[in-house]
């Protein structure tokens, strides 16, 4: 309408310079150019027309593209949440499984350390060098063994279980008791014995040195029984064969037992040699007695039935002559003594007769009181030992403390190894002191009955006077 | 319970003790013997004892007879008695002393043996102890102390060695004292049988 108008006003602007007759002139063109303007107004309407038809049509199909792309985006999102908590879950499944895996990796490694361990013990390692790459592969740090290093540590374990039901014999070597090398002929039982023997026949049992790489000789002496029937088997003789079933702590306590006589006494201190001194001293005088006592018995009856018959028979001097022959024997002693006072009174003759028994009696016990002192002296000076012992103990205990029993355990040996001694030494002494002094005592049984039986006989033959007599002959 | 299973146990509990056992179990053994030896005896001799009368009866008739009907010591003094007595009454009495004091040392006879191994029984435990003891601190100067089931080896020697010292020690004393008493009382009688015998044959010669 603005450009109608605007056209309207320049026309008259156009036209009023113009005369009437051009009036219609320009009211034909007006109109031309209003019904043209009119047709660009028509046209221009049906242009817009279409073209709001053609956008309201494109609005339409971009709604429905919306749409369509909200579902899409909505079945996405669905999508996505699935995924992520399939996403949780699979992590969570992760983390145990890796959980598991570590509980596995720490499985296997402590199984071959316990190998390692167990190999370093065991006696069939040497015959085995490859042990130590394998289990070095599956102990290797930040690697997972894999299923290979976990099979060959299995067979590793299942090697050691075929070892410990084998009996091995074979050619080796090994650091002898004098840390040299040396080869000789092995025999391995199980997992828990091995012996060698050298050439030159010397025998020994084995342990395996502190990595397990080598052998070493047990120290220690095997004593004439367990050598013999070790080389019985060595030779093919016989089946039978010592073994160590502790696994190596018996064959330890072996060498640590043989820790030698002189070792164990000088544990004891001073008073261990002063102990033995008193029992060399009871031994020698146990000795003598034995010695003295055996030749004094026996055949005292013998002798007595002769020096009867011939008092019997009145052969005083014969009777003199063989109780000075036997003289050796105290009965005939005494009864030879005896027989000087022949012809005198009874008292005279039981006078005698004690006399010489009297003087026989220190003979028989010379050194029994002397063994009962040293009997009871050898527990004293144990017990003398034991408060030594005790009182090196607590100075040391003063010194440094409880902290180690070590420290303490000289004092305390010394202790213990007196005492020991002390009553080592002290039984045997009574007992033998007990059957000595019994073999006294019948054997002046014995002499007493003996000198009666002689006063008797002499009473018999006459030859002892009554007092009346002996004072009439007077 | 069984006896197989008390059987393990026993040796079990010998073992624990160690080498003082053996000796120990010998010692109790000899005077365990000895001790029953002894008491049967005088049980038996009990039984056969007989005045002096009744005894010089049977030893005028058959000598077997004598010697299965009197007591082993009666027979002993009366055939030594008739065969040395002579006329001198004092001098047979002394001879009679003489072979009464040769039975009364009979008589004691392995007591003073029984006495003395029950002495000796608690010493040989206490030696036990002390190698028991001594075993514990080898122990503990290898280990130390933190290895208690080696601790106790040594200490169980030492107690039981102990334990079985006394366990043999007193009914040793008890037996020994019970027979001292029997045989003191075995004396009496032998000097009430010698002073009977005396009487008996007071001035005549056999």
């Amino acid at each position: 309408m603005k450009s109608f108008i605007m056209t309207c006003v320049t026309l008259i602007l156009v036209a009023s310079p113009v005369f009437a007759q051009e009036w219609q002139q320009v009211a034909q063109q007006v109109t031309a150019v209003a019904g043209q303007a009119q047709e660009n107004a028509r046209e221009t309407r049906a242009i817009i027309k279409r073209e709001r038809v053609e956008i309201s049509k494109e609005k339409n199909s971009l709604k429905h593209a919306i749409a369509s792309k909200q579902k899409t985006f909505d079945a996405l999102k669905i999508q996505y949440e699935d995924l992520l908590e399939r996403e949780k879950t699979l992590n969570e499944e992760l983390a145990s499984q890796a959980h598991e895996l570590k509980t596995i990796d720490g499985t296997i490694r402590t199984a071959a350390k316990q190998a390692r361990d167990a190999f370093h013990e065991s006696l069939t390692t040497p015959e085995f060098p490859e042990r130590e790459t394998v289990l070095a592969e599956v102990l290797q740090p930040e690697k997972f063994p894999g299923l290979k290093g976990i099979q060959s540590l299995l067979q590793l374990y299942l090697g050691e279980l075929q070892a410990s039901g084998a009996v091995v014999r074979r050619e080796g070597n090994f650091i002898g008791a004098d840390g040299t090398d040396i080869t000789g002929v092995l025999v391995r039982i199980g997992t828990f014995t091995m012996a060698y023997r050298l050439p030159d026949g010397s025998l020994g049992f084995l342990r395996p040195e502190s990595d397990g790489r080598r052998l070493v000789a047990v120290q220690g002496d095997l004593g004439w029984k367990i050598s013999g029937v070790m080389n019985d088997y060595f030779d093919g003789e016989s089946d039978v064969f010592p073994v160590d079933i502790s696994n190596g702590a018996a064959l330890a306590r072996l060498a640590q037992e043989q820790k030698g006589v002189y070792e164990w006494l000088s544990a004891g201190g001073l008073l261990v040699w002063l102990i033995i001194l008193v029992g060399m001293i009871a031994l020698v005088l146990v000795g003598e007695r034995f010695y003295s006592l055996s030749r004094i018995r026996g055949n005292s009856d013998r002798n007595m039935a002769v020096i009867l018959k011939m008092v019997n028979s009145g052969q005083w001097n014969e009777c003199l002559q063989f109780c000075r022959e036997q003289s050796h024997y105290p009965t005939c002693r005494i009864i030879g003594h005896t027989l000087k006072y022949v012809g005198n009174t009874r008292e005279i003759i039981e006078n005698a007769f004690q006399e010489g028994l009297l003087k026989e009696l220190p003979m028989l016990e010379r050194f029994l009181p002397t063994l009962n002192v040293l009997a009871a002296v050898a527990p004293l000076l144990g017990l003398l030992g034991t408060v030594t012992g005790m009182i090196n103990t607590f100075q040391i205990i003063t010194v440094y403390g409880t902290g180690d029993p070590r420290m303490m355990s000289g004092g305390i040996s010394e202790a213990l190894v007196t005492t020991q001694l002390g009553l080592a030494v002290a039984v045997p002494i009574m007992i033998l002191h007990h059957i000595l002094e019994r073999r006294v005592d019948r054997i002046i049984g014995d002499m007493e009955e003996k000198g009666t039986g002689f006063a008797v006989a002499l009473m018999k033959l006459g030859k002892i006077k009554t007092r009346e007599e002996f004072d009439a002959a007077a | 319970m069984q006896l197989p299973n008390l059987m393990e146990r026993m040796a079990e509990y010998f073992q624990a003790g160690g080498d003082i056992m053996l000796p120990l179990f010998m010692l109790s053994l000899i005077m365990w013997t000895l001790a029953l030896v002894k008491g049967l005896r005088f049980l038996r001799e009990r039984r056969r004892e007989h005045s002096p009368e009744h005894s010089l009866n049977l030893f005028q008739g058959e000598s077997s007879v004598c010697k299965a009907g009197l007591a082993q010591w009666q027979w002993d003094i009366l055939t030594q008695y008739m065969e040395q007595r002579c006329d001198d009454p004092e001098l047979n009495r002394e001879m009679l002393d003489v072979i009464r004091m040769r039975q009364e040392i009979k008589a004691m006879r392995y007591i003073g043996t029984i006495l003395l191994l029950a002495a000796v029984a608690p010493l040989l435990g206490l030696l036990g102890t002390v190698t028991g003891m001594i075993t514990t601190f080898d122990v503990i100067s290898e280990f130390g102390t933190g290895n208690a089931r080696a601790l106790a080896s040594g200490i169980s020697e030492a107690l039981i060695t102990t334990q079985s010292g006394l366990v043999v020690a007193v009914p040793g004393l008890l037996l020994g004292g019970f027979l001292f008493q029997r045989a003191s009382k075995l004396k009496g009688r032998m000097e009430l049988f010698c002073i009977g015998l005396q009487e008996q044959t007071q001035g005549t010669v056999g």
